[in-house]
């Protein structure tokens, strides 16, 4: 069917004349609470371990990238897959940009939200979708300025970057997890089971990645 | 959109009432969910996030014409291209014409239950296409070719070890009755199909108008999977699953995860906005949007529209005693609960679907909880009014319910009507019951009993009343009967 008939037969039904709607999007009244920085840390936190998430809140990025070494080291891991602005070289060897194999994803977050435990990626350019849906494993690493209290914020924050978003945004609250059988829960249907977040208690990612993911997809 | 005769309706409510397993894993299902609703409305301020739902997906659909152009334009301006199909049969020509351009030969598909109303997968396989479903849920029903028995969870009427043998003719080999490793087998076997599918195909929960942008709502990943891998995504969506912004999802994804699966938020919500942009390293090289019509547009602008405001959470089935007994499959369509109970009539004429504005007590449990305040229990009642003033309701029906309009307003004859009942009742009574009848009557004792008619009437009761009452009459004063 043709667009114009199609949109024919909707305004028809409607009894509307084409152009925009009489009134304004109806907005939600802000309902959430308001926390300090202290408290929306911890109730992100809170969150994360609830999701069975292992969260850690260090003081700079160099301490993640030390725990990820020596988690790497224990688990046996020989790749990690990661876009390549993330990268350090003490692990140099280990780093692969396919995550189709690697045992072990590593992506930094936009933003996250303390309310429900979520971690908002964007995937574009380098920052690979597969780095935090492919592997069994997955990092996430978020400066801590970058909590926001609730989930409208994020999605106020998605709106204000206009038209020209990345082509995907992935929200990420713990692990992938189904109770289809039986209703018992299970992680790691198909993405991953086990996921790792790091909150990065200074500022330096944010000014370290003016270039990297913290400001792609803004307009 | 298949259609339940009465026979298969009936053969279903008496197979799911005779299986007392099911009749179980219903009832714990829903009491499960229940635990969930209450703990919401514990949480957070649960009237005005239900006005606040109910407001945006009114004032959509109330300018739908424009929000779908505005969603259609935006897809296109990202890359991707986006057809427009009337009816079931169209929307499945499109789909069939990409993937026979594209000589797919597999094509994995996440949870779409518009996908299963259009009867897309019976098409595609009989185009000699290979259809993977990947919600664990759909995996499982589509192994026992059955239709889904919930809207989000689709497989729950399955205990664990009919899950454990399907999976294990599938996989060919014995698989233990352990849910973990069974989930296990299923990441294995559907992570090859994900690699290898030519096509991706899945519904969407909501497309953002402003941006053109596909919002799905998941748990499990394969939604993320089916949207990355693929070198072609073919989204098929409903024409009113539409919000106008971003900022219009904070009451809906605040309502949803609770409503449909009993947490705050899913594990995923992935906005997918074109296919992929020019430096990107992976996602789908092409995004195609088929807009589904379908029976839609016959409800806009009529006293039923806000059927088309749901949300797809499933609340309605967790809490109607009807569905507690009956469970999905009677439904005999995609929809189940509820809101299959109204939305399947309407979409494909309640002529093929008589029996489905009945499949409920009326009790209002639907209304109460609904996500998006869908009067439900009104809709059903006045789609039984539809029926009769159409006159699709059965000859007998007609006839009785004209005998008694004639006779509720003749004393005379009611009264005589009342001893006749009475007389003929007599024989058939035992114990307070009636628990046999023939004819009409015993429709309703082949599964219930009907109460012995009392010896006395009320207007002969009325009649009789001690003097002392009769004085109060008209004063207003509270009455006692004998």
């Amino acid at each position: 069917m043709e667009r114009a008939a199609f949109l024919e037969t909707l305004r028809r039904q409607l009894h509307r004349a084409p152009g925009p709607p009489a009134s304004p999007v109806p907005r939600s009244p802000a309902t959430q609470r308001t926390l300090d920085d202290q408290e929306r840390l911890a109730l992100f936190v809170a969150r994360l371990q609830a999701l069975g998430v292992m969260a850690s809140v260090v003081p700079a990025l160099e301490d993640a990238q030390a725990a990820i070494e020596r988690l790497a080291l224990d688990r046996g891991w020989l790749s990690i897959s990661c876009a390549a602005p993330l990268r350090w070289p003490a692990i140099a060897d280990r780093w692969k940009a396919d995550p189709r194999e690697a045992p072990f994803g590593l992506a930094e977050a936009e933003l996250a939200v303390a309310e429900t435990g979520t971690l908002l990626l964007t995937n574009h350019g380098p920052f690979r979708r597969g780095h935090s849906l492919l592997p069994p494993s997955i990092g996430l690493v978020v400066p801590r300025a970058r909590i926001v209290t609730g989930f409208g914020d994020a999605l106020r924050w998605i709106a204000a970057q206009g038209p020209e978003l990345p082509a995907c945004l992935s929200f990420i609250t713990g692990p992938s997890n189904t109770a289809d059988i039986a209703s018992v829960q299970v992680v790691g249907v198909h993405g991953p089971g086990e996921v790792f977040v790091w909150v990065v208690a200074n500022d330096e990612v944010e000014e370290s990645s003016t270039d990297g993911p913290a400001d792609a997809g803004r307009a | 959109m298949s259609r339940a005769t009465r026979a298969a309706f009936d053969e279903q409510v008496g197979r799911a009432l005779g299986d007392a397993t099911l009749q179980e894993v219903i009832r714990d299902g829903q009491d499960f969910m229940q635990v969930f609703h209450e703990q919401a409305r514990g949480e957070l301020d649960w009237p005005a996030l239900l006005d606040q739902v109910e407001a945006v997906r009114s004032h959509t659909v109330e300018n739908l014409d424009y929000y779908v152009d505005q969603f259609a334009a935006n897809v296109e301006k990202r890359g991707g291209v986006v057809y427009f199909a009337a009816t079931a049969q169209e929307a499945r020509a499109h789909v069939l014409a990409l993937a026979r351009q594209r000589s797919a030969k597999l094509i994995v598909k996440a949870k779409s239950l518009l996908t299963e109303e259009i009867g897309l997968n019976a098409a595609l396989e009989a185009a000699g296409i290979e259809v993977v479903e990947t919600d664990l849920g759909e995996v499982i029903i589509q192994l026992a070719h059955e239709k889904p028995f919930h809207i989000v969870a689709p497989a729950i009427h399955k205990s664990l070890e009919q899950i454990r043998v399907l999976l294990s003719a599938a996989a060919g080999e014995e698989l233990p009755a352990d849910p973990a490793a069974l989930t296990a087998f299923a990441r294995r076997f559907l992570r090859e199909k994900f690699f290898a599918a030519d096509i991706g195909i899945s519904g969407c929960n909501f497309g953002v108008a402003s941006t053109g942008s596909v919002v799905l709502v998941t748990n499990e990943g394969n939604g993320r999977m089916t949207t990355t891998l693929p070198k072609t995504h073919v989204v098929v969506m409903g024409m009113e699953r539409l919000v106008p912004d971003f900022e219009s999802l904070e009451p809906i994804l605040a309502v949803l995860p609770w409503m449909g699966g009993g947490t705050r938020m899913t594990s995923y919500v992935t906005a997918i906005s074109g296919p992929r942009q020019a430096g990107d390293e992976d996602g789908p090289e092409e995004l195609h949007v088929v807009i589904v019509d379908n029976g839609r547009s016959a409800i806009l602008g009529g006293k039923y529209q806000k059927i088309l405001n749901c949300i797809r959470c499933g609340a309605c089935l967790d809490v109607c005693p009807v569905y507690r007994k009956i469970g999905g499959h009677a439904y005999g369509a995609a929809y189940s609960g509820p809101i299959g109970a109204v939305l399947t009539p309407l979409l494909d004429g309640f002529q093929h679907h008589p029996e489905l504005p009945y499949a409920s007590s009326l009790c209002g449990a639907c209304s109460e909880i609904c996500s998006a305040r869908i009067p439900l229990a009104d809709y059903l009642l006045e789609l039984r009014a539809d029926m009769v003033r159409l006159g699709s309701g059965s000859g007998a029906w007609q006839f009785g319910f004209r005998g008694f309009a004639e006779t509720a307003v003749r004393p005379r004859v009611w009264d005589a009507a009342e001893r006749l009942a009475g007389v003929a009742a007599r024989p058939l009574t035992a114990g307070g019951a009636i628990r046999w009848a023939p004819g009409l009557p015993g429709l309703w004792t082949r599964t219930r009993d009907l109460p012995a008619v009392a010896r006395q009437s009320f207007r002969r009761l009325w009649r009789r009343r001690p003097s002392d009452a009769r004085d109060g009459e008209g004063t207003g004063g509270t009455r006692r009967l004998p």
